[in-house]
């Protein structure tokens, strides 16, 4: 029944800024590459349809800015996410440590039902520089200790990797979506919190 | 060869601490070299000179100074005087280009006018009808409006006030000093003025003879400033020149001027919140790819400095606050702008806020919203009554504090 139905997949590409998240986008969906830099402001989203598991489903993926200048906007569009992607630069330390920061960040405003269980995919970019710093050992071993979460190391420039990693992020997406979807098709759910506090109110109120 | 020469020469102008030319030794040599300076044009700065006679006197400058002794007072005279005409050269030909057509004089670019049948204008300058029929008659400075018959061009007085780069209005309610102030003459062309035929001007407080004052009415921004009142006043030409160029200019910082006027004008009030509200939307409008591709902020082109900045108001601006007209079409722009970001653009609304303070999780919440807090610091958003409950203590700074003592 499912099957039948359009799918939209919410992807959030997050990480410090410079360290091709715009780029790692527009490799995948235009399937072009700059070699300038142009700082993100604000987010913005593209659409590309591909297949998954014999399903046709549209990724809408937000790119979003990373430099902290440019952070005063919200971030409602976390709301609903399917999938977040971790994004640093193999050549910075730096920007790998701030994973634990975007990931706890993206857990606490996008508050999905399940943090645990969360669909996050790390990538690690820029494999095509010379200056390599993060090894990929200790990468992995911080994405084991996360429930382990894939882990793709990419050159955005290059074409390395990147359509295998967002197929991974989209069927990771489309697992969490059909959980998502299993879970609504309940009708009438009993809110327990809700009446529970509704009760308490009730008897702070009613005299009788 | 005489580059080597000047440039000795100016070495010791730095050393020697009596360097200064005194005005007759310039006149002099102003004399010797056959140019006047017009002082009387100081807008222009130009020396009442074209590029022609400036390269003339500069070659004949050069001459004298061959001709000087080496090391006299004379020659350093001359050498001050070659890097002036110089300098003055190098301005003349560096300004942009006057099209043709237009006479430049004290700062006015006066157009040729067309020749019209049915309106008759009066002469700024001789106060005499212009008969606009006969082609090529009469100009308009382009700037401030100033109409004089081609004939009256070379007899201008009143310079433009465009040529202040930085115009600021006077801001203190028509000072008057009096007729014994002024000798008795008019405050303009210094015509005698008797007692009874002077005419006040209330923006700048000084008396004008009939000439020079044509008992225009103006509003006096002074008088809006401090008492929100726009009667118009009878005001001099130059001053009615003036305030007419500047009336749509945003110079006046009316919150540092007047900070009461906010709490005693409730529509002023309620502009400075509309134009607060309008400038955290264009954080919205300029990150988002659909507003800047269908120009959406292209309808404030009226007001720009409404885009810019919330504290800066053009007497325009008051005026029309004043009749009601500013209010309307602001709160319009408001509400169009509101819903883009609100309704139509799913990459705005995606950008909107959600309280990290109560379990309205799925309520987004903007920052010009009435009912919502920003942080100062991290500019996240909050509902108001969340914000005020945990007395300001913005969760999203609290995270980041956090962090930075665990790292």
């Amino acid at each position: 029944m499912s099957s039948r139905k359009k799918v939209l997949l919410k992807v959030i590409i997050l990480g410090d800024s410079a360290v091709g998240k715009t780029s790692l986008m527009n490799q995948y969906v235009n399937k072009k590459f700059s070699n300038q830099y142009k700082a993100t402001i604000g987010a913005d989203f593209l659409t590309k349809e591909v297949m998954v598991d014999d399903r046709l489903v549209t990724m809408q993926i937000w790119d979003t800015a990373g430099q902290e200048r440019f952070q005063s906007l919200g971030v409602a569009f976390y709301r609903g996410a399917d999938c977040c992607v971790l994004v640093y630069d193999v050549s910075a330390p730096n920007t790998f440590k701030s994973l634990e920061s975007w990931r706890d960040e993206f857990l606490i405003q996008a508050s999905p039902r399940d943090p645990d269980n969360f669909p996050f995919v790390v990538i690690g970019n820029k494999v095509d520089l010379e200056n390599r710093s993060v090894p990929a050992k200790r990468a992995q071993q911080w994405c084991q200790q996360k429930n382990g979460i894939p882990y793709f190391e990419t050159s955005a420039k290059e074409n390395v990797n990147v359509e295998q990693a967002f197929q991974t992020v989209a069927k990771n997406a489309l697992a969490q979506e059909t959980e998502v979807e299993l879970y609504n098709e309940f009708p009438d759910q009993i809110k327990l919190t809700n009446d529970q506090r509704g009760g308490a109110n009730r008897n702070d109120t009613c005299n009788c | 060869m005489i580059m080597d020469l000047i440039e000795s020469t100016l070495i010791r102008l730095h050393v020697d601490e009596d360097g200064n030319v005194s005005d007759e030794e310039e006149q002099a040599v102003n004399a010797e070299l056959g140019i006047f300076e017009d002082h009387f044009s100081k807008p222009d700065g130009s020396y009442g000179m074209n590029v022609s006679d400036l390269e003339l006197a500069i070659a004949g400058c050069k001459e004298m100074i061959f001709e000087t002794e080496e090391r006299s007072a004379k020659r350093l005279t001359l050498v001050r005087k070659l890097t002036k005409l110089r300098f003055t050269l190098q301005e003349l030909k560096d300004e942009p280009p006057v099209p043709p057509g237009i006479r430049k004089y004290l700062g006015h670019h006066l157009e040729p006018q067309r020749p019209t049948l049915t309106t008759h204008h009066v002469c700024d300058k001789c106060v005499g009808m212009i008969w606009t029929l006969i082609p090529g008659n009469w100009y308009r400075c382009k700037f401030c409006n100033y109409k004089t018959h081609h004939a009256c061009i070379p007899l201008i007085q009143r310079s433009c006030p465009s040529v202040s780069k930085f115009p600021t209005y006077l801001l203190q309610i028509c000072q008057e000093k009096g007729l014994s102030a002024q000798a008795y003459r008019c405050g303009e062309c210094r015509v005698p003025v008797t007692l009874s035929k002077y005419r006040l001007c209330d923006y700048n407080g000084l008396y004008y003879c009939a000439n020079c004052h044509w008992n225009n009415l103006a509003v006096i921004p002074a008088r809006i400033v401090r008492n929100w009142d726009f009667t118009p006043q009878f005001v001099c030409r130059a001053s009615k020149q003036l305030l007419k160029m500047l009336q749509k200019r945003p110079i006046l910082a009316l919150h540092a001027l007047n900070p009461m006027l906010f709490c005693y004008v409730e529509e002023l009030n309620e502009l400075k919140r509309l134009r607060e509200e309008l400038l955290m939307m264009k954080n919205y409008l300029q990150a988002c790819r659909v507003a800047l591709e269908t120009r959406l902020l292209r309808i404030l082109d009226e007001r720009l400095h409404f885009v810019d900045h919330c504290d800066m108001y053009s007497v325009q601006d008051l005026i029309d606050l004043k009749d009601g007209s500013l209010l309307t079409w602001t709160t319009g722009v408001h509400d169009l702008l509101a819903k883009h970001i609100k309704e139509e653009c799913e990459v705005c609304r995606g950008q909107g806020h959600l309280c990290g303070l109560c379990d309205g999780k799925n309520e987004i919440l903007y920052p010009f919203d009435k009912t919502s807090s920003v942080c100062p610091m991290c500019s996240a958003v909050f509902h108001r009554e969340c914000y005020m409950k945990f007395k300001g203590n913005c969760a999203r700074c609290n995270r980041r504090a956090s962090r930075q003592g665990m790292m």
